[in-house]
């Protein structure tokens, strides 16, 4: 278990200005989730993830690894990086150039207070290097190995100590788009086998929702919502998260009838939508839709489900993607984009008439 | 959206704090990474302010000794009431600026050639540039004065054939002559300071100048000198600062003139005829100088963030066109050769062959049948010599390996240490470069001539001491930009891996740093083999070097051992010289 409480940390820019780097940062990650820090660039990912490790001290807050309290600004209590037994994967991945493949796997096992005698410590690096699959690599020197090589050495480093806590800082960011891929599932696969608490830091979101057991959204040095991967991309809390991950096409409308079954009146037209608690009738709001959640018909057509929302519209542009037909679409006042299979696709100029599962209408408040 | 402060922490993560009973080894103290800052800064202020603030006190002693009583002026009454104390001043400050306008002109004419012409040779002649670091002022000052002696110097006696006798006349045991050797012995540091800028210097904008149609002169004056004047003004101000400060030069050219500048006549106040020295006077002096120096450090230090702003300014991406010298290419490539004659090798030959010869008489035909090693033999025959080969090892040693460590630690700490008034150990650290080298001799005298609890006046302890303080400067810098090459997180994937602070340094920056290290030590052990200044202060009986050695067999008359041991001296510090410039380069390439 890995528990954060108001983490507050100010960097002093060079200029006089200050940044608010974390701005009240609190989490509570179960033993062996995979929990992921997912933000835009500057959101304080790095700085939460550096706290928790110890190479970074917050202003205030406390931080608890297992039942071990690591930090607590109130109690002047500070574990240093080096006690806190943790393993962690530079976004560089930091290798040592001055040591081979076995040297830096070792290097935990040599600097820990505990000696370890060197049969032993054969054993935990041939382990940990069998982990990532890298055995047969010991005596490579360290600066010939490739990006995903180097990425895997890292990983090993990290786990040979079999930490309670794995920190990941963008671990894949530095390799290519194909392995990228399969060091992803990779990586997920270790991590559920080992059992291990991980904290994962990413920008890429589909990074976060293919690996998650929980994503944290972040947004100027604060988490604004977190659950897991279908709760954050089908029910996202505020536009910043809903834009954030995935495309999304936002209506701007008013609450006409508030309550479970909403109605919210946009220009032309009404839709029916699940509104969350807490916004009255009036409100202006904007409804976030989907554009794999719309169906697209023939203006005429008949409807499929008797009760979802129909807006009419034209179809301004059609871009093809390959596995999808991107359409551009005119209607209720705004521009939709809209995916279908390519086999069903509409030329520029149709009528046509979108469909939308009330399920599938998210409202937003406008300001948040 | 309401207070969200920690809101997202669910029920039980701070109850779950609270209970936390097992803390192993958790510091109860918040600010961590203190300790090494204020160890660093209460050392450094020992090494570099307490010697100047002795100085400073003494100055204003009666009795003119630190830690005697009552407070007075009189010191500096008597020295600037003193119309010699102003010619002093008045001739320190022509030596200072003659040599540093001499080096600089040179250094920057042969970086020129080297870095951004097509003169033959140029890659040799960049190798070979350092090559004169083996030849330091002390030896380029006895060398030259066996070439032009008057009547019995080398190359009078040489010329006296076909020029007459007119020719023996002409001495150097002045000004002027003081400036030439003191320029030559300037050149290797400038050209290092000064190439880096001709190489960074994008002809873009040269060219831009030129195609808009200004001549060859205009262009120089308006476009290239602006890029240079940051890098020219730092070499200005650390050679008049060196200037003001050196006593080899004035020791060996200057007194047999009776030419004097402020550093000789502090030390022929600390050494009388009879009595004791005067110490208020050396003192008051010696402040006065420190004074003036401080404000060559000031500039010093405005010049060089200057000149690191200019630095980023010029992007990387170019192709550095080489300016095409056509007929002039042999005349360049002659210039610089006579630059390494007069430096090196013609110095280096009058020693040779005063080492061998019977007697000096400059160079005699007939001497050639009498050239015998017995200088030598003589020489290896008096335990005095091993003696000094000994301490100067030992010195050279232990001062190497103790200013590279201070260094490293003063370095790392510069640059990781997340607290802001580090930078104070960056000017502590800069502080020796102010101090004249005899002043932080004497000052170390003050200090440990009655401090008994630290017995080490008059051992080489209190020499080696003393070349840690005056190198630090330099060692501090080098090893600031090894460590800023070092990425920090691998230093941080250390920590994290469970390795403590000193573990992270012995088994990560260390060996990172290896080659930065090796060349600092070779850099340390080459200078301080060749030091004089500060060594010459300090010596008693048994902590006698080999530099002081060889100044006092050159004083006393023993030209032929003197110079012995000169040869060997050279032929070391080459060797040493020559694998720093392999070090440097295989860091560079690395
Ligand atoms: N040492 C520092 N000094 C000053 N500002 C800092 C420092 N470290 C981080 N910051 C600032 O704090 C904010 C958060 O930085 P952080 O590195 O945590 O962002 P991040 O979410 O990891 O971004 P990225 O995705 O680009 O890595 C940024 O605005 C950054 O500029
Ligand atoms: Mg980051």
């Amino acid at each position: 278990m890995l528990a954060a409480e108001a983490l507050e940390k100010r960097f002093a820019l060079h200029d006089g200005r200050i940044v608010n780097a974390m701005d009240g940062v609190g989490f509570r990650i179960e033993p062996g989730q995979l929990y992921t820090l997912l933000g835009p660039s500057g959101c304080g990912k790095t700085t939460t993830l550096r706290s928790i490790a110890g190479l970074e001290t917050p202003d205030s807050g406390r931080i608890a690894i297992g039942d071990m309290a690591v930090f607590d600004s109130a109690r002047r209590l500070l574990v240093p990086a080096n006690r806190r037994k943790i393993g962690m994967v530079f976004q560089s991945y930091a290798i040592w150039p001055h040591m081979d493949v076995y040297e830096n796997v070792a290097f935990p096992l040599r600097v820990s207070g505990e000696r370890v005698r060197e049969g032993d410590v054969a054993a935990r690096v041939a382990k940990a290097l069998a982990t990532v699959r890298m055995e047969g690599f010991e005596r490579r020197p360290a600066t010939r190995l490739s990006g995903g090589q180097q990425q895997r050495l890292a990983l090993a480093r990290a786990l040979v100590m079999e930490p309670r806590v794995l920190l990941l800082d963008e671990p894949l960011s530095n390799l290519d788009a194909k392995l990228r891929e399969s060091m992803r599932l990779e990586l997920r696969r270790i991590q559920k086998s080992l059992g291990i608490t991980t904290v994962y830091v990413t920008h890429d979101q589909t990074e976060a929702l293919a690996m998650s057991d929980v994503v944290a959204v972040m947004e100027n040095g604060r988490i604004v919502q977190q659950g897991d991967p279908r709760t954050i991309y089908s029910r996202p809390a505020t536009r910043f998260v809903a834009e954030f991950i995935g495309s999304t096409n936002f209506v701007p409308g008013r609450i006409a009838r508030a309550g479970a079954d909403a109605l919210v009146e946009i220009e032309g037209g009404r839709l029916r939508c699940a509104v969350p608690a807490g916004l009255d009738t009036g409100a202006r709001v904007l409804v976030s839709i989907r554009p794999e959640d719309i169906a697209v018909r023939a203006a005429g057509a008949a409807a499929a489900a008797g009760d979802g929302n129909r807006i009419a519209g034209r179809v301004v542009e059609q871009i093809f993607l390959g596995s999808l037909a991107d359409h551009v679409i005119a209607a209720g006042g705004a521009e939709f984009h809209a995916w279908c299979h390519p086999a069903a696709a509409f030329s520029p100029g149709s009528e046509v008439v979108l469909e939308v599962d009330p399920a599938r209408c998210i409202v937003l408040p406008e300001k948040t | 959206m309401g207070d969200r402060r920690g809101s997202l922490a669910l029920a039980g993560a701070g109850a779950s704090m609270g209970v936390a009973a097992a803390e192993p080894r958790a510091r109860k103290h918040l600010p961590r990474g203190y300790t090494l800052p204020v160890a660093l800064a209460i050392l450094l202020a020992l090494l570099t302010v307490v010697p100047v603030a002795t100085v400073i006190v003494a100055s204003f002693r009666p009795s003119g000794l630190p830690l005697s009583d009552g407070w007075t002026l009189a010191h500096f009454a008597k020295v600037w009431s003193s119309a010699y104390s102003y010619r002093l001043v008045w001739q320190t400050l022509v030596f200072a600026a003659g040599s540093t306008a001499f080096g600089i002109a040179l250094a920057a004419a042969l970086a020129w050639l080297v870095e951004r012409t097509d003169m033959p040779g140029r890659d040799f002649f960049r190798t070979g540039i350092l090559m004169p670091m083996a030849t330091p002022p002390l030896l380029l000052a006895i060398g030259w004065v066996l070439l032009m002696s008057p009547a019995i110097g080398i190359v009078p006696t040489l010329l006296a054939p076909v020029f007459g006798e007119g020719v023996k006349s002409f001495s150097i045991f002045n000004l002027p002559g003081m400036i030439f050797v003191q320029g030559l012995a300037y050149v290797p540091t400038s050209f290092l300071m000064l190439a880096p800028a001709m190489r960074n210097m994008d002809p873009v904008y040269e060219e831009a100048a030129r195609t808009s149609g200004a001549a060859f002169g205009q262009t120089l004056r308006r476009v290239s000198l602006p890029f240079l004047v940051p890098a020219l003004l730092s070499v200005t101000t650390l050679l008049m600062i060196v200037g003001m400060l050196t006593f080899d030069v004035p020791a060996v050219i200057g007194q047999r003139g009776n030419v004097n500048v402020m550093s000789s006549e502090i030390f022929n106040l600390m050494n009388p005829a009879n009595g004791l020295p005067a110490y208020g006077e050396i003192a008051a002096l010696n402040s006065t100088l420190f004074v003036l120096l401080a404000l060559g450090l000031w500039v010093y230090y405005r010049a060089t963030q200057q000149s690191e702003r200019f630095a980023t300014i010029s992007g990387k991406g170019y192709k550095a066109t080489r300016f095409k010298l056509g007929r002039w290419r042999s005349v360049a490539a002659a210039f610089v050769t006579l630059y390494f004659l007069l430096a090196v090798v013609l110095p280096f030959l009058a020693l040779l062959w005063t080492s061998l010869v019977p007697y000096f008489a400059g160079f005699q035909t007939k001497l050639l049948g009498e050239l015998s090693l017995k200088a030598y033999a003589t020489l290896l025959g008096q335990p005095r010599i091993w003696e000094g080969v000994v301490n100067s090892t030992v010195i050279a040693v232990v001062a190497a390996l103790a200013t590279t460590a201070l260094a490293l630690f003063v370095a790392w700490t510069i640059v990781r240490s997340k607290l802001r008034w580090v930078r104070v150990l960056d000017v502590m650290s800069m502080i020796p470069i102010s101090v004249p080298f005899l002043m932080m001799g004497v000052a170390l005298v003050f200090i440990f001539f009655g401090l008994r609890a630290v017995p080490i006046y008059g051992t080489v302890w209190i020499i080696a001491l003393g070349h840690l303080i005056v190198f630090l400067p330099l060692a501090a810098r080098m090893m600031q930009s090894g460590v800023l090459q070092v990425h920090r997180e691998l230093e941080e994937a250390a920590s994290v891996s469970g390795a403590t602070f000193l573990q992270n340094i012995r088994r990560v920056v260390v060996p990172l740093l290896k080659p930065t290290i090796f060349a600092l030590l070779i850099w340390l052990v080459v200078h301080s083999l060749r030091e004089f200044s500060v060594a010459v202060m300090l010596i008693a009986r048994q902590n006698e070097v080999l530099s002081t050695i060889l100044f006092s067999l050159w004083d006393q008359g023993e030209p032929g051992q003197a110079a012995a041991i000169a040869v060997i001296l050279m032929l070391v510090l080459g060797g040493l010289v020559a694998a720093f410039t392999g070090l440097t380069r295989a860091r560079q390439e690395a």
